[in-house]
């Protein structure tokens, strides 16, 4: 082999790893910019949804990060600010009820209390929401935070559409963060609970906006 | 005529200087106040200055949040220890017998087994239990698991178990849990029970703080969140309960 062959092969090989990096990074890459509107909200977002095979339960993932004006304000913020994530449809009273209980949760995101679920709407036997209270000033410059619901699937309905919810509050009021709507699908022994489409568009890797 | 312009630009200015003293001094009085509104409501801190706390009331229901004073450091936390220490005492001479919700933080981690005797001998109802421990990258986590008061067959080391992702892919895959660092639930003061906690050395704060806040907000039912300094706490080694 020619130490021009050997060359020209040397840079393909690197051309075609850097293209393999760039295409992993491109599947893995879900932050996008939030749009919420808080001075000390999270910076960036990103969500993942873990439908399982064939289970009663269904995990979302959502992740946090504070950088800039935003890592400032929330760091001397106060204790009174929270994630909340609702696994239903807040606005006009609330819709997509008793769809989904909350009945685990974890996280990395440092919190101050033990986080609560509670009913978001619908019947009280359903706890859709989960509320994350943030330890402030243990909030990291540009590190990637995460908290996940775990969720039993109820009164599913094939081919009906419902949402879920995601924002940043400060007790009283909410600020709206983002959104996954979800499909049900009969199937045996459990339906699946499919995502659609979410908000803001990209925050769900592979899925268009809503 | 310049005289009089001049005299109407002093008197134009010395208003303005005035409106802006005024301004400039309400703010400064005011200030912390407007603050604390926009940042949730009202938000007030205790007479006892141990904990602030913050009071939301939507159609029937009453939600109170409690932090601890100042900025909840290390001198902060220990007062708020303190001041429950004292109002357990005094709470068993004078209320035993009443319902109390409270938060158990513990020193360190303990094993479902143990959380489970202690909670039993205490005659402590949990609502949820808090787990701590890392991932598979080192960053600390938690999980915690809420009890469904109808489900018949709880099982808290199953559940402890289920808490960590089987997926490879998930940020929880592989991670390393410590053991049990909060319970959240309900307990009536008595000596058997907030007594029997305040003596056990694994607990490191037994909260009686819902008892004074329902007093000072007026109501006798509420969903009081309480702090935990449990995030800032030592977990021990980065090893997997047994």
């Amino acid at each position: 082999m020619t130490k021009s062959v050997r060359l020209r092969l040397a840079i393909s090989a690197s051309v075609s790893l850097m293209l393999l990096m760039s295409a992993v990074a491109t599947v893995l890459a879900g932050w996008v910019n939030l749009t919420h509107g808080h001075a000390c909200g999270p910076t960036q977002g990103n969500f993942t949804w873990s439908q399982g095979n064939n289970t009663n339960a269904v995990t979302w993932y959502q992740y946090a990060k504070w950088s800039g004006s935003q890592y400032n304000c929330i760091q001397g913020a106060g204790d009174w600010y929270q994630l909340e994530a609702e696994a239903y449809n807040p606005a006009g009273g609330g819709t997509s009820c008793d769809k989904l209980h909350t009945y685990s949760t974890s996280y990395t995101l440092p919190l101050r209390s033990s986080p609560s679920v509670a009913n978001g709407c619908g019947s009280t036997t359903y706890k859709e929401e989960t509320k994350f209270p943030i330890k402030s000033s243990s909030i990291g410059n540009n590190v990637e935070y995460w908290t996940l619901t775990r969720n039993y699937k109820y009164n599913a309905v094939n081919g009906q559409v419902h949402e879920v919810n995601w924002s940043f509050s400060n007790l009283a009021t909410d600020w709206w963060a983002g959104k996954v709507r979800y499909r049900m699908e009969s199937g045996a022994p459990y339906f699946g609970y499919f995502p659609t489409c979410a908000s803001p568009s990209g925050i769900l890797s592979g899925y268009p906006g809503c | 005529m310049n005289i009089q312009r001049n005299n109407a630009f002093r008197h134009t200015k010395v208003v303005i200087a005035a409106t802006s003293l005024v301004f400039v001094l309400g703010l400064w009085l005011l200030g912390p106040r407007i603050a604390t509104v926009l940042s949730g409501g009202f938000t007030q801190s205790a007479p006892s200055g141990a904990f602030q706390y913050a009071v939301q009331r939507e159609h029937a229901s009453v939600e109170i949040d409690v932090t601890f004073n100042g900025n909840g450091g290390q001198a902060d936390v220990q007062r708020y220890v303190q001041a429950n220490m004292a109002r357990a005492q005094a709470l068993l001479q004078e209320a035993a017998g009443e319902r109390l919700w409270t938060t158990i933080t513990f020193t360190k981690p303990l094993t479902a087994q143990e959380v489970e005797q202690l909670l039993r001998d205490a005659g402590v109802e949990a609502a949820s239990y808090t787990q701590v421990g890392w991932t598979a990258t080192g960053q600390r986590m938690a999980s915690t698991s809420f009890r469904d008061p109808v489900a018949p067959d709880f099982n808290l080391k199953q559940l402890a178990q289920d808490a960590i992702s089987s997926d490879p892919a998930a940020p929880d895959y592989d991670a390393r849990m410590a053991g049990f660092m909060v319970v959240d639930g309900v307990m009536t003061i008595s000596e058997q029970g907030l007594g029997r906690l305040l003596a056990d050395p694994r607990v490191y704060l037994a909260d009686t703080t819902a008892y004074e806040v329902q007093k000072l907000v007026g109501v006798t039912e509420a969903s009081v969140h309480l702090p935990t300094p449990f995030w800032e706490m030592d977990w021990g080694a980065e090893t997997i309960e047994e």
